[in-house]
């Protein structure tokens, strides 16, 4: 559809020409979850290479590079030697937590309709998981005494994102009437996808009593609230539609994108909790894409929590702000619900792989590739990426036509 | 639980050095007179960057929290702390555990005391929260 004049907006994809148009042309998802052995790089390195095989392109096109990694820095700059990639017109390392996938495939985007670059790799891939060492002590570093502003939260018992998570969650609760057997039955929606889904770590239904008997994290959330924690990596290549027109798979077009950076990290935000950066992105991202959220027909939203979806759902105004239990717990949700969020299990039941978990399924379902699982009608997927305690956030309309 | 260890670093010093005082700091704002929270780098009401500390009263009211448990044991019970976000009297919010609180009591506004606990005897200062105590009520 088009916009109230008739005129794709300014700097967006569509007032590219036809040609220059970004495109995804190329996903690679090496072997995901309790994978020992790889490093973050040579897991990212596969993902590349696997991303440029499914493309059906030659290493050695890849000309830009994007890299990213979760908070151990595992992946850099030095991948560009790994894959041997000589000249290349763009290279950085990006971070923006969780929203850093979506972000990485705005500026390789950008990239590719300005011209700077014509084949960009974008790479993210972490290896946090070691034999014997529970999800939980993951991202732990206990051995060393914390210190400065981060040191007196954790030395408080404040550490990683669960009770920051959990008490945004609370928030919500508080002030909506938001429940646990509301968020439950997003945990129990999600994992019906993932038994769909080959790729999904977890694969065995749950029902809202297995919710409910689950062990408790931080309260409110139980362990069937939070993601799983995976090892492996997973790229995407973006490049232009005219490149993409000759290569292997159906063209994915990135047809719209936005960030938002709310900037109260540990400090005092009066909504915290209850509205995200999806709240001012999504409705970005559809006016560049010239669509409207009635047009969507596949949600991939960043969950990292079960309380993500909830909120994210709310601030792309799927509903009401406050609405977002009701919403869930009306029967929208799931492979048999109305609105498709989620498809493949996402991090709660698939795998966590930050943005790259709603990325990657949106990019499946786009082209049509989901199998078991794919929804009918794939023309418009909406992807977001949210990083820190909701302080960082990017959104992606991804689509199957120009 | 028990605080943990912190070491301090040059942005922390002088309120670390309250802490043992049992004063938490805020920063002060030397043009316009404005209270930030203790990390500002710059005055979060007009952005001068000349600021100096002051002390907080102590008072704050419950914001949010949670009830964080750590991985059961052998006993199987599971090490649980009460973990919130607080609006101080002065406006800045603060992250901190809230101890000798029955969590069941807790509610958003909830007024609070901020207290000071140390890892050990040699230990930085970690400011904590607790219920307060009012006049008659026995606390929470």
């Amino acid at each position: 559809m088009t916009g109230a004049a008739g005129v794709a907006p300014d700097g967006g994809p569509r007032s590219a020409p036809a040609g220059r148009r970004p495109v995804i042309c190329g996903l690679g998802i090496t072997e995901l979850g309790k994978v020992y052995g790889p490093t973050a790089a040579q897991f990212a390195a596969d993902a590349v290479r696997r991303a440029a095989a499914d493309a059906g392109l030659a290493l050695g096109a890849i000309d830009g590079l994007l890299v990213s990694s979760g908070i151990s820095h595992g992946v850099q700059l030095d991948l560009q030697l790994d894959l041997g990639l000589h000249d290349l017109a763009l290279l950085s390392e990006m971070q923006a937590y969780g929203s850093t996938a979506g972000a990485m495939v705005q500026v390789a985007s950008m990239a590719v309709q300005s011209g700077l670059a014509s084949t960009v790799a974008c790479v993210w891939a972490d290896a946090p998981l070691r034999p014997g060492t529970s999800s939980a002590a993951a991202y732990g570093n206990a051995a060393r005494v914390p210190s400065g502003w981060r040191g007196l939260s954790a030395a408080a018992g404040i550490v990683g994102a669960n009770p920051r998570y959990a008490m945004a969650a609370r928030r919500h609760m508080e002030r909506f009437g938001t429940t646990s057997d509301q968020l439950g039955t997003i945990a129990v929606a999600q994992r019906d996808w993932a038994v769909l889904n080959p790729l999904a770590q977890l694969r065995t239904p749950i029902t809202i009593e297995d919710y409910h008997a689950s062990r408790w994290i931080a309260e409110p959330f139980r362990l069937l609230d939070c993601c799983l924690v995976s090892n492996g990596g997973i790229a995407v290549i973006v490049t232009s539609a005219e490149r993409a027109a000759g290569l292997r798979q159906p063209p994915v077009y990135v047809r719209g994108w936005a960030q938002a950076h709310p900037g109260h990290s540990g400090r005092r935000f009066d909504d915290f909790g209850l509205i995200s950066g999806a709240a001012t992105a999504g409705p970005a991202a559809l006016r560049m894409a010239d669509a409207e959220l009635a047009d969507i027909d596949v949600v991939e939203l960043y969950d990292c929590y079960t309380y993500t979806v909830l909120v994210t759902l709310e601030d792309y105004g799927f509903c009401g702000k406050g609405e977002g239990g009701p919403f869930a717990a009306s029967g929208v949700l799931g492979p048999e619900g109305k609105l498709k969020v989620n498809t493949g299990g996402g991090q709660l039941s698939a795998y966590y792989m930050w943005g790259m978990t709603p990325l990657s399924e949106a990019v499946i379902q786009a082209r049509g590739q989901a199998g078991q699982r794919q929804v009918r009608d794939h023309q418009l997927v909406l992807v977001s990426g949210n990083g820190g305690v909701l302080d960082h956030h990017s959104t992606l309309v991804l689509a199957a036509a120009p | 639980m028990a605080v943990g260890p912190v070491t301090r670093d040059a942005a922390t010093a002088e309120f670390f050095d309250g802490a043992a005082t049992g004063q938490f700091l805020l920063r002060h704002c030397t043009a316009c007179d404005a209270l930030s929270a203790p990390q500002a780098a710059q005055c979060e009401r007009c952005s001068a960057v000349a600021l100096d500390w002051r002390p907080a009263s102590g008072d704050a009211v419950l914001v949010s929290w949670t009830v964080s448990h750590g991985k059961p044991g052998a006993s199987g019970e599971a090490d649980r702390t009460i973990l919130a976000i607080a609006e101080l009297a002065e406006g800045p919010w603060w992250w901190s555990q809230v101890v000798d609180a029955d969590p069941a009591r807790l509610a958003v506004g909830t007024p609070l005391r901020i207290r000071f606990q140390r890892h050990d005897a040699q230990a930085e200062a970690v400011p904590v929260f607790s219920p307060a105590v009012r006049p008659g009520d026995g606390g929470v």
